[in-house]
């Protein structure tokens, strides 16, 4: 039988993995949600965040908040000039377009990433503040983890803020919901859209640079992490912030508690969930009947 | 104020409107008549910018919009759909709010509000209600209230009546002309009920399948049974 | 018969049928054997896709399933089972067989929706499929394949790589007569396409839409079989990599860039993928760069892919 420590060390293990999805998901939902792009190339940008992180810390020599800090802004930028000049053409046309131009990118991005840094693994050291663990039961409960939970709940908080309180973040709300309306109102939707691209780019960036210091830095490492992304926006509802942060907690629990059983039924796990989804509720849990264009 | 010339409209393939032309001067009340299916929405679309039409002009204020992007043109213009268009997930107030940051003065778009309330008191307490939840009615009364709002000099009512309680609509008729009286705001209201277009309009076009078939005074229309014999509307109780 | 070849030249997609089928049955001898044979199998399985988004004209992420079970059914087999190795071919329809089972699965269940929510069921189900066969790894060996398929053989006599090719270019022009005839020629192919330009429309004259694309997508299904055992047999290996699911975005590439709206266009598709990797290779390593920087200049400015600007190729 299980002690209870070992099943509060999985439940606070899978929160943080969910936390984790949670955070790239959003990203990724919004960008559907709102520009009908389905962004392959998110896990391009993971591995760049984490790219940058590496270089602020080894390169410029600053610690790790400033590496987490430049990872989301840098990657942020990136992704508003790369919606201003290349996906804002994806817009309106057949989804397939926008997915394989950005499959496209994703090769594209990543093969740079070879050029420049190599095919290495690089390692981000967990920053002395966060090393070692919360003791329970026999074994410690890693305080990274426990941090990784504690930032992902901030940075949701704070799109979620973000988008609840201030005039952009009511546009984009509002084009999620009815584009055309919103833009019939007098709102130009085009600053809205790049803000989107722009953050959901940043939460992939800043999603690899925390991720970083658990799996090591390499230019295919967000490759695995955004198919379970996919599952977990169509369970949470494409196009809901709030879902994929709910979807992606009960995937990070999912794959936790069932890999007891084997680590590659946890992941078959998420994808039977999702199929289920699709077949009792594809709009998801959190979805909102089909947008208005 | 709206001047439309010679509008040829398509969906696909095929001809909706044919040659429309009418006028709205500054201050007037003007509603469109016809059955479902003879162009009325898709006229009021055109005028938006939601439809692009094949050839004609849409002049407001003297300048010609029919290459303008939605957003520039709507900055002057208030809209209320006939299918509602509420942003769901946003509640009352947020629908009203977001369509205030799209005209030249949002703060006074917002002052508005209140006193559009009180024609449609039902939903006062309701802003802080997200769009979806509400009634067939009361989301009525809120699309109603967005396009109301709106500080500009021109907005258009697409079947504005539709679901409201008859007292609710003696409030929208009256709230329409008050803004005019306070604002000189014109109206373009496009119905298949006559009871408001006969009640507070200045004149009336008739259209038929998509073409005008009429354009007169509220008097004239039912002197000459313009209303019975071409536009084949029954009088509603 | 003189008249009738002219005849049938006339018709531009005809023309290009009969190049490609030039191209291939010379290959071996312009370029090098393993390269022929990739553009042989890929284009196959290119094609196979463009079923799904030609014909039917959705986006599908799960195609590598149907590659991957073709494969490994007929890979598995030949490794397994103790039988003569003359008699061993039959282990290659038996993995088309599979892969239609597969098919007729995915498709029974990801065709009750359209659009992402189409794609994404079918990588759900590609996903499992993947996570299943990793896990069974006393059968399937895991992540790290199987080595050493034995490839059957004619009478005594052992395949070579040239005879292989020829083999496989046989079964290549029967394929890709059989989806001429049921998606460009038969009366089915204007049902399908029909539906594919209004559903709504074709199941209010009778035809029972769902159905229609489940057929389409089991035989897209058995193609991406074909492949798949080609392959095995080709490699003697069965790996993770033909159920991955960057597979998908590889064929999708393939058929997009060649113009999935031209019945030869995923074909040409890979054959250009396949070559620009191979001659890029020889100067770097970094072929993916070129490639995805291709992929989206291509995507941008041909839409319709390379062939689909041509109207009179287009279905």
């Amino acid at each position: 039988m299980l002690s209870s420590s070992v099943i509060v060390s999985l439940f606070l293990s899978g929160l943080a993995t969910g936390m984790v999805y949670a955070l790239l998901a959003g990203g990724l939902t919004l960008i559907f949600g709102l520009l009908g792009v389905i962004n392959f190339a998110h896990y391009a940008f993971i591995a760049v965040g984490a790219y940058i992180a590496l270089e602020v810390l080894d390169a410029a020599g600053l610690n790790f908040w400033a590496a987490l800090a430049i990872s989301l802004i840098g990657v942020g930028l990136i992704g508003f000039l790369l919606e201003r000049t290349l996906i804002s053409r994806l817009y309106g046309q057949n989804p397939a377009i926008s997915l394989i131009f950005t499959f496209g990118l994703a090769m594209a991005v990543v093969e740079l990433l070879r050029m420049v840094k190599g095919t290495a693994f690089y390692h981000i050291a967990v920053p002395s503040a966060l090393v070692g663990g919360v003791p329970m039961g026999d074994a410690a409960f890693p305080t990274y983890r426990i941090f990784l939970l504690v930032i992902g709940a901030v940075l949701f908080f704070g799109v979620w803020a973000f988008l609840q309180k201030t005039p952009t973040g009511l546009i984009i709300r509002a084009a999620l919901c009815d584009r055309g309306m919103t833009r019939a109102c007098g709102v130009g939707v085009t600053t809205a859209f790049a803000m989107t691209f722009s953050i959901g780019l940043a939460l992939a960036g800043i999603g690899g640079a925390l991720m970083a210091p658990m799996m090591g830095v390499f230019p295919e490492m967000g490759a695995e992490i955004l198919i379970v992304c996919f599952a977990v926006i169509v369970i949470g509802g494409m196009g809901s912030f709030m879902g994929s942060l709910v979807a992606g907690l009960i995937c990070g629990l999912l794959s936790s508690f069932i890999t007891l059983v084997s680590p590659q039924m946890a992941m078959a796990s998420i994808f039977i969930f999702m199929a289920l989804i699709l077949a009792v509720r594809p709009i998801g849990l959190f979805g909102e009947v089909g947008r208005v264009d | 104020m709206l001047e439309i010339q010679d509008l040829d409209v398509f969906y696909g393939g095929t001809q909706v409107l044919f040659g429309v032309s009418l006028t709205v001067k500054k201050g007037e009340i003007v509603s469109i008549l016809g059955r479902n299916g003879a162009g009325k929405s898709t006229l009021l679309k055109s005028v938006v910018g939601f439809v692009t039409p094949k050839q004609g002009s849409i002049k407001v204020d003297g300048k010609d919009i029919v290459h303008w992007p939605l957003e520039k043109r709507t900055k002057g213009i208030g809209y209320q759909p006939d299918t509602k268009r509420l942003f769901g997930t946003l509640t009352a107030f947020e629908n009203i709010r977001v369509s205030a940051l799209g005209t030249k003065n949002a703060k006074a778009t917002m002052g508005n509000v209140e006193g559009i309330l009180n024609y449609f008191h039902p939903i006062k307490g309701m802003m802080n209600r997200r769009a979806a939840t509400l009634s067939g009615g009361e989301q009525q009364m809120l699309t109603l209230t967005r396009a109301l709002a709106r500080e500009v000099g021109l907005i258009l009512l697409d079947e504005p009546s539709a679901g409201l309680a008859p007292a609710i609509r003696d409030n929208l008729a009256q709230a329409v002309t008050d803004q005019r009286d306070k604002s000189g705001c014109s109206f373009l209201i496009v119905e298949q009920e006559i009871n408001i277009p006969l009640g507070i309009s200045d004149r009336i076009y008739g259209l038929l399948n998509g073409k005008i078939a009429f354009e007169g005074t509220p008097k004239e229309a039912v002197e000459t049974k313009a209303i019975e014999d071409i536009l084949m509307i029954s009088k509603k109780g | 018969m003189l008249t009738a070849c002219k005849k049938y030249l006339t018709n531009n997609v005809n023309k290009s049928i009969v190049i490609v089928i030039i191209f291939l049955a010379i290959s071996p001898f312009i370029i090098p054997k393993s390269i022929a044979m990739d553009i042989l199998i890929f284009g196959l399985l290119a094609m196979s896709y463009g079923i799904i988004q030609g014909h039917i004209g959705q986006v599908s992420f799960g195609h590598a399933a149907l590659f991957g079970t073709g494969a490994y059914v007929t890979g598995l087999l030949l490794y397994y089972v103790d039988i003569p190795s003359s008699a061993a071919w039959i282990f290659f329809p038996a993995g088309v067989v599979g892969a239609v089972i597969v098919a007729l699965g995915m498709g029974a269940l990801s065709l009750r929706r359209r659009g992402a929510y189409f794609a994404l069921t079918n990588l759900a189900l590609l996903q499992l499929i993947y996570f299943i066969v990793l896990q069974v790894k006393g059968l399937t060996g895991g992540d790290d394949g199987k080595w050493g398929i034995p490839a059957p053989t004619f009478g005594s006599i052992p395949v070579t790589p040239e005879s292989l090719y020829y083999l496989y270019f046989v079964i290549f022009l029967v394929c890709l007569f059989l989806m001429k005839r049921m998606f460009l020629d038969s009366p089915n192919a204007l049902v399908l396409h029909a539906i594919k330009q209004d559903e709504a429309r074709a199941e209010s004259l009778g035809y029972s839409v769902y159905r229609e694309m489940l057929k389409a997508y089991a035989l897209s299904g058995a193609f991406a079989g074909v492949a798949g055992a080609m392959y095995a047999i080709q490699m003697q290996y069965v790996g993770m990599s033909y159920l991955h699911w960057s597979l998908n975005g590889t064929v999708i590439i393939m058929a997009m860039l060649g113009g999935v709206n031209v019945f030869i266009g995923p074909f040409l598709g890979a054959a250009i993928l396949i070559a620009l990797k191979d001659v890029i290779s020889m100067y770097t390593v970094h072929w993916q760069l070129i490639v995805g920087i291709l992929v989206m200049v291509v995507i941008l400015g041909l839409r319709e892919g390379i062939l689909g600007r041509f109207k009179s190729l287009r279905f």
